[in-house]
């Protein structure tokens, strides 16, 4: 079942032949004894360590894409790992930084639907020394009523499997488009920082961040910020000099899309900053 | 930190100890590399961090460099005080008792 699901997401992206660098060696498995029959359970390693608690075996597919998402947490730190939702318009990337409940993944996947490149979720994977975000779209994992705020904005949506009894809730995933996978190995240069905020019946407000406050922001919401010292200082600095800033408070998805592809719009003719 | 005091502030040096720090484009924030924290300081305690060097510098020192031939008025040399203990509250410079003979 997971294979199959894994494939329905990522086809021939999962299967690489010939020469090739693994960083990970992942295993999700279903243990022996009881438990492979009795009410089964899946478990996840990486390098032969089990970091989770056994997961009921269903919930196979959310437990290895957030087992991806540990193993670039623990171990990515030659990138700049910022909490945020990533999409592209041709090659200018649009940062969504936020906590959970920001509403970043909802909003990066409606970006998507709406043609945007995906070109994460989650992470955004940030080359320090370019300053250029490198792409690694997998599904978004959409939870809850965001499952059904996307399916009203787009019934058409490519979602997967729905895992009603995960430890974040019940959660579906967007898939990503064939042209987001082809990409993949495409890095995007940053061109806005929007720190979405999603408020029940809130109208649709963009508005300019100053730069300080991005710093602030970006930072707080930079996983690895102070483990990579000054080249994230550097890293930060930059990036936020470079784009344009602001905050975003939404409610609704349709309308959100609208501002939003407005603004690439409008900075896809102005060119870079 | 040092809590205890016996001299006054206005007659201690001030010194920044450690690597150089970064600052971003605008000059606003700064990077510390001996202790890994981002500042966001105000202006003047900016302005006083980028005076205060690795040789010790007398408040009154600090005074004429920033404002100059023009004598800052006492609410003045009270902003600078309060902006001196906060940078050495972030540990960004230091106080140190002057030499005496």
């Amino acid at each position: 079942m997971l294979l199959q699901t894994l494939d329905w997401f990522y086809g021939d992206r999962v299967r690489q032949h010939g020469p090739q660098v693994l960083d990970y060696d992942i295993r999700v498995f279903r243990p022996f004894g009881l438990r492979h029959y009795v009410r089964p359970q899946v478990l996840f390693e990486i390098d032969a360590i089990r970091v989770f608690e056994p997961q009921p075996a269903e919930n196979a597919f959310p437990m290895y894409e957030w087992g991806l998402n540990w193993c670039i947490a623990t171990s990515a730190h030659r990138y700049m790992m910022l909490h945020a939702g990533t999409v592209a318009f041709g090659d200018r990337a649009m940062i969504l930084p936020g906590t959970p409940g920001s509403g970043k993944s909802t909003l990066s996947a409606a970006l998507h639907l709406r043609g945007a490149r995906l070109l994460s979720d989650e992470f955004g994977l940030v080359r320090p020394e370019k300053g250029d975000l490198l792409p690694m779209p997998r599904g978004i994992p959409l939870k809850n009523t965001s499952i059904e705020a996307i399916l009203e904005f787009d019934p058409g949506a490519a979602l997967g499997p729905t895992y009603p009894k995960t430890r974040k809730g019940r959660v579906r995933h967007l898939r990503p488009d064939a042209q987001s996978l082809l990409a993949q190995h495409e890095p995007a240069v940053p061109r806005w920082l929007v720190f979405p905020k999603y408020r029940a019946g809130a109208d649709e407000s963009l508005q300019p961040l100053d730069k300080t406050e991005a710093f602030r922001q970006l930072a707080f919401n930079c996983f690895n910020y102070k483990l990579l010292g000054e080249t994230a200082f550097r890293a930060v600095a930059k990036m936020v000099q470079d784009v344009d800033c602001y905050t975003f408070t939404f409610s609704r998805l349709d309308r959100a899309v609208e501002q939003l592809g407005a603004l690439a719009d409008a900075g896809r003719e102005g060119g870079r900053r | 930190m040092n809590f205890s005091r016996p001299i006054a502030d206005e007659c201690r040096l001030w010194v920044r100890k450690g690597p150089d720090l970064v600052w971003d484009e605008s000059g606003g924030i700064v990077f510390d590399p001996a202790t890994g924290e981002t500042s966001f300081p105000s202006e003047l305690p900016a302005l006083l961090l980028q005076t205060i060097s690795q040789t010790p510098t007398s408040y009154s020192m600090l005074l004429k460099g920033l404002a100059g031939p023009i004598d800052l008025d006492e609410n003045g040399r009270a902003r600078v005080l309060v902006a001196l203990a906060f940078l050495e509250g972030a540990e960004l410079v230091e106080s140190l008792a002057p030499q005496t003979e």
